[in-house]
C-alpha cells in the first residue's frame, strides 16, 4: 500500500520483526541440529532427521535429529557419567551455572 | 449567568458539516457517578504502546498525518512579530518539498493544523497566513495560570475573536475542580463558549494540577457539557503536562460523552511530545477507543513545536535510509 494510501485510511499496515539476525543464525548452524550429547552436538544414530517448517510460510525451515533408542542410551550414559559432579559443586555453583544458561538464552 | 445563545451552524456549501457541540444542562449526578479504575487504566497505556506499531510506508502515512495535527506553538515571553511570522511559514509548509515528492504526497496540501500563539500576535499570524487557510488559536483566559478577574478574560477572547482567531485556547479555573464546584466551572465554560461566537473553543484543563484522575474526568465531563469544542491536557508550562495515561482518561470520557449526546469533541494533548515516536503512542489511542475520525485534524491536534523537526528526521530516513542531524531541521 502506497503512503498515500495509508495517509487516506489510516490503518496499521504490517509490522514484522525483521529476521535477518535469525536467517543468518540458521545459514551459520547449515540450518541442521544434532543432539546435544555429552558435551558436544553430535549426528544422531540413525542418521534421520524432522523437518521443521516455517508456520508463516510453510517453507523448510530446519532439521532437527531424530533420535533412536541408541541415542536415548548415550545421552542417559553421559547424564549418569556428568551427575556426580553435577551434585558435588553445591547450590550456589548450580545457580550460577543455570543464570549463565538463562542469559544465553534470553540474550 | 447569561443567557447561552449558541451560533447556529452555517456548513460549506454543499457539504454537511459536523454538528458542533450543542451543550447540555449541568447533569451533577453523571458528574459524581464519574469512576476511573486507576490500575487499569495504567495497565492498558503500559501494554499498548507494544501492541500496537506502525512500519515503513504505514509509519510515513501516520507521521504526515501526525503533522496535519498539529497546531504549532509558541508561547514564549521572548516572542516577537518575526518568530511568530517565521513559525507561520513553517506552518504552510511544514515539511521539504523533495521529501514530500519521495513520498508521494507533493499534490496533497500538508500543511499543520493550525498556529497557536498568545493574543498579542494573532494579527500577525493571521496576516502571515493569509489564503493558506491555516486557522490561527490564541490562547486565552489569563493563560497560563488563569487567574485574571473574570471579565477580563472574556474580554480577550473577544478581542482575540476580533483580530480574526478562530479557535480559541482557554484555561480553566482549577480551584473550582479542586474544591469540587463543578456548577462554577461548568458557568465559567458557558461564558467562555458564548464569548467566543463561531470561533470554536477548546478548554485546557491542566492536568498536572489536578492531581487525581477522577478529578481530570470529571473536569473533563463538566467542560464538554458546558459546549467544549476540545478538551485540552495542558498549557505546557506545568510540571507534568501531557502523557498516555491522562489521554485514556479523557478520551475516555469524550466517548462516554458522545454515546450520551451523539457529540464529537476532539482532544488535545500539549507539551511533553517530542518525539516522532511519542506521538505514534497517541494516534493509537485516539484510534483504538475512539475511532478513525479520532485522527483527523478536526477532533485531535498535538500542541507541540520540536516535535515537527523529528517527524522531518523520520520522514528523511524513511526516503533516504540515513538519519540528519537536528540543525537540519529548523522549525521557522
Amino acid at each position: 500500500m502506497s503512503v498515500a494510501r495509508y495517509f487516506d485510511e489510516m490503518n496499521y499496515g504490517p509490522a514484522p520483526e525483521a529476521d535477518t539476525e535469525a536467517r543468518a543464525w540458521l545459514k551459520r548452524h547449515d540450518a541442521t541440529f544434532g543432539h546435544f550429547i555429552d558435551g558436544a552436538f553430535v549426528t544422531p544414530n540413525s542418521d534421520a532427521y524432522i523437518d521443521s517448517m516455517e508456520p508463516g510460510t510453510g517453507a523448510k525451515l530446519a532439521r532437527i535429529a531424530s533420535g533412536n533408542a541408541a541415542d536415548v542410551d548415550a545421552a542417559v550414559v553421559a547424564a549418569r557419567k556428568a551427575q556426580g559432579k553435577w551434585a558435588k559443586i553445591g547450590g550456589p555453583a548450580r545457580a550460577r551455572h543455570l543464570y549463565a544458561l538463562a542469559r544465553a538464552v534470553q540474550r | 449567568m447569561a443567557e447561552l445563545k449558541i451560533a447556529p451552524l452555517r456548513p460549506e456549501a454543499g457539504r454537511n458539516a459536523p454538528a458542533r457541540n450543542e451543550a447540555c444542562a449541568l447533569d451533577l449526578g453523571w458528574v459524581r457517578d464519574v469512576r476511573v479504575n486507576l490500575s487499569a487504566a495504567e495497565r492498558r497505556v503500559a501494554t499498548l504502546p507494544g501492541r500496537r506499531t506502525v512500519k515503513k510506508d504505514a509509519q510515513a502515512a501516520w507521521l504526515l498525518k501526525a503533522v496535519t495535527c498539529i497546531d504549532l506553538t509558541t508561547l514564549n515571553g521572548d516572542d516577537t512579530e518575526g518568530r511568530v511570522r517565521r513559525l507561520c511559514a513553517k506552518a504552510k509548509s511544514p515539511i521539504r518539498t523533495d521529501i514530500l515528492e519521495a513520498l508521494g504526497m507533493a499534490d496533497r496540501r500538508i500543511t499543520t493544523g493550525a498556529i497557536c500563539v498568545y493574543h498579542r500576535f494573532v494579527k500577525t499570524a493571521v496576516d502571515a497566513l493569509e489564503g493558506s487557510g491555516i486557522p490561527v488559536a490564541a490562547v486565552s483566559t489569563g493563560f497560563p495560570a488563569g487567574l485574571v478577574p473574570h471579565d477580563v478574560k472574556l474580554k480577550e477572547i473577544e478581542a482575540s475573536v476580533r483580530d480574526g482567531a478562530k479557535e480559541i485556547d482557554i484555561v480553566i479555573t482549577r480551584e473550582h475542580v479542586l474544591t469540587g464546584n463543578w456548577q462554577a466551572l461548568y458557568d465559567e465554560m458557558r461564558d467562555f463558549r458564548q464569548a467566543c461566537g463561531d470561533a470554536h473553543v477548546k478548554a485546557i484543563l491542566a492536568t498536572g494540577d489536578l492531581k487525581t484522575m477522577r478529578n481530570v474526568a470529571r473536569a473533563s465531563l463538566v467542560c464538554m457539557m458546558a459546549g467544549a469544542d476540545f478538551i485540552k491536557t495542558s498549557t505546557g508550562k506545568e510540571s507534568v503536562n501531557a502523557t498516555l495515561l491522562v489521554t485514556l482518561i479523557m478520551v475516555r470520557m469524550i466517548r462516554a460523552y458522545h454515546e450520551r449526546t451523539g457529540f464529537m469533541v476532539g482532544y488535545k494533548p500539549a507539551g511533553g511530545i517530542s518525539a516522532a515516536k511519542d506521538v505514534l503512542n497517541y494516534q493509537f489511542v485516539m484510534k483504538e477507543e475512539l475511532g478513525r475520525e479520532w485522527l483527523e485534524p478536526d477532533y485531535f491536534r498535538v500542541g507541540a513545536s520540536s516535535l515537527l523537526a523529528d517527524i522531518e528526521r523520520q520522514l528523511e530516513h524513511h526516503v533516504t535510509g540515513r538519519y540528519s542531524a537536528y540543525n537540519r531541521h529548523p522549525v521557522g
